[in-house]
């Protein structure tokens, strides 16, 4: 193969591009929030531009809309924790009194040496956390820039989504422009998917943990399955930390062994409707990826990036499966490597 | 009032686009509805007069479509020398056989002047397979229709040397 200055070039520059990105990585979350956004909204805008709508008037019409519903739910959302919280203040004597005797049964059961570190130590936490509050509200400032810049940068991504498309089809040589489709298209049908789809599974599980806690009674059973909903966002998270969050609110709220059990049943039917009908449904149409690669990627973004690079891991392990995929064969095919066959039937079937 | 609301909310683009798509044979088979369905799989680029579009022997997976220009069809002759095959005008389409077979090009393509093309991506046409079928299987129809005439309009006008090559690969 030989290497002229004209492959090199994209070469250079895509490795100059790649660096960048990695120095500057610390700041592309709302950028990537954002271009989720946009994926998960363009379906949207696509049913009305096909009806022969323009793309702004729609774009701006649907974001009306859904900053409407997501402040009215965050104003519902806001007042029903502020009722629970009140509702917590209130029972808080009674849940540390069934805590208390909870603790008090695990006593036999549990290594004595680490039930006393527990004992010792637990009574320092409460006044831990409050004197972390202060800086845990500041360490709050850049989720609301991201809360506020994804929408106003989404908004860009998918107004002019199309034009940066095509823009970059028409700024590539001629040669080149039928592997970069093939390369956009598959990049934008599979991430799209799995945006979408990791979405949905994750509003899904939420509300599957909610009817779970809501029927066996558990206490703060939407606040934890909006947490559960969320972290789902990560393979595999989601219904553990259910159990973390439920199960401790279980021990206070009925102070016994049962009451764990039950949360852990919840939590274990919820991970087998997500394995077993959500993602057969909703997934269907990603990228597949094996559990021990989605398990080396989420390990490698969180070696890599710390929690942010756990999150996006998938996504990004999808891309480079991607890229591969759409890489590979045009290299094989390029260089003549492999010929793609012709219809074996050609030889056998007459023209007639 | 409805005719500032139709001027904001319609776009002017769609029925210009909708009305030269309509004359392309190849969209023959699809309802005046369904026709933004097809814009969303269609990408536009522009060459500049003597780019090619794409070489003899390059692997191609896409269909263009003539929106203006002219666009020069030729292929290597055993001498080492191109021949002229045709001449595109707006309207035509080409690239047809890379877009079902994703085998090499058969000939090279390159603008003699401006040149607009809409191109339709194998990834899209499977996506509107998919999604819309009656479209998919319209364009599928006709693009069959076009190799089966090709393929007659060949046995016609050669039989025997045809026949012959059917028996040498049967010996095979």
């Amino acid at each position: 193969m030989n290497l002229s200055g004209r492959t090199l070039f994209p070469l250079v520059v895509l490795v100059a591009v790649s660096y960048f990105l990695f120095r500057i990585h610390e700041i592309l979350l709302p950028f990537i929030l954002a271009g989720a956004l946009a994926y998960f909204v363009s379906p949207l805008v696509r049913f009305f531009e096909v009806r022969g709508l323009r793309r702004e008037p729609v774009v701006i019409l649907l974001y009306i809309l859904f900053v409407g519903t997501f402040a009215y739910l965050f104003y519902k959302l806001a007042w029903v924790a502020a009722f629970e919280a009140q509702d917590a203040a209130r029972n808080m004597p009674v849940y540390i009194q069934e805590g208390g005797k909870a603790l008090a049964r695990l006593r036999g059961h549990v290594n004595s040496a680490c039930f006393n570190y527990v004992a010792e130590h637990g009574k320092a936490w409460p006044q831990a956390i409050l004197s972390r509050m202060p800086s845990f509200a500041l360490g709050m400032f850049p989720v609301l820039e991201v809360v506020f810049l994804v929408p106003f940068i989404g908004f860009f991504f998918v107004r002019e989504g199309p034009h940066w498309r095509d823009a970059i089809v028409s700024w590539v040589p001629s040669r080149y422009v039928e592997m970069l489709l093939n390369l956009l298209f598959e990049l934008d049908n599979s991430l799209g998917r799995y945006v979408r789809g990791i979405l949905l599974e994750a509003f899904c599980v939420g509300c599957i943990a909610l009817f779970g806690f809501w029927a066996i009674g558990l206490g703060y059973s939407l606040q934890i399955a909006v947490v559960v909903g969320i972290a789902n966002v990560i393979p595999y998270v989601g219904p553990f930390v259910g159990f973390l969050l439920g199960g401790g609110v279980a021990l206070f709220q009925w102070g016994s062994i049962f009451g764990l059990a039950k949360v852990l049943a919840v939590c274990v039917a919820v991970r087998f409707i997500e394995d077993w009908f959500i993602q057969p449904t909703v997934m269907q149409k990603a990228v597949h990826l094996h559990p021990v690669l989605i398990v080396l990627a989420l390990m490698s973004g969180t070696e890599l990036f710390g929690f942010w690079g756990l999150l996006f891991a998938v996504p990004v392990a999808c891309m480079i499966k991607v890229l591969l995929e759409v890489f590979w064969p045009w290299y094989r095919s390029q260089y003549g490597f492999i010929s793609p066959a012709p219809l074996p039937e050609i030889n056998r079937i007459p023209l007639v | 009032m409805i005719r500032w609301l139709k001027n904001i909310l319609l776009d002017p683009d769609f029925n210009r686009k909708r009305k030269f798509l309509q004359r392309v044979s190849l969209f023959q088979g699809i309802s005046r509805r369904e026709f933004g369905h097809l814009f969303q799989a269609l990408m536009s680029r522009a060459y500049a007069p003597g780019e090619i579009l794409f070489h003899e022997g390059d692997v191609g997976r896409a269909l263009f479509i003539l929106v203006s220009g002219h666009v020069e069809i030729t292929r290597a002759t055993a001498k080492g020398d191109t021949a002229r095959i045709a001449v595109l005008n707006p309207g035509d389409y080409f690239g047809e056989m890379s877009l079902l077979d994703e085998r090499p090009r058969t000939a090279t393509a390159a603008a003699t002047e401006p040149v607009q093309v809409y191109l339709l991506y194998k990834t899209e046409l499977e996506k509107l397979v998919k999604d819309v079928p009656h479209i998919g299987a319209a364009i599928m129809t006709h693009l069959a229709m076009l190799l089966a005439a090709r393929l007659r309009a060949m046995t016609e006008t050669a039989p025997l040397s045809l026949a012959s090559t059917v028996k040498a690969r049967k010996a095979i």
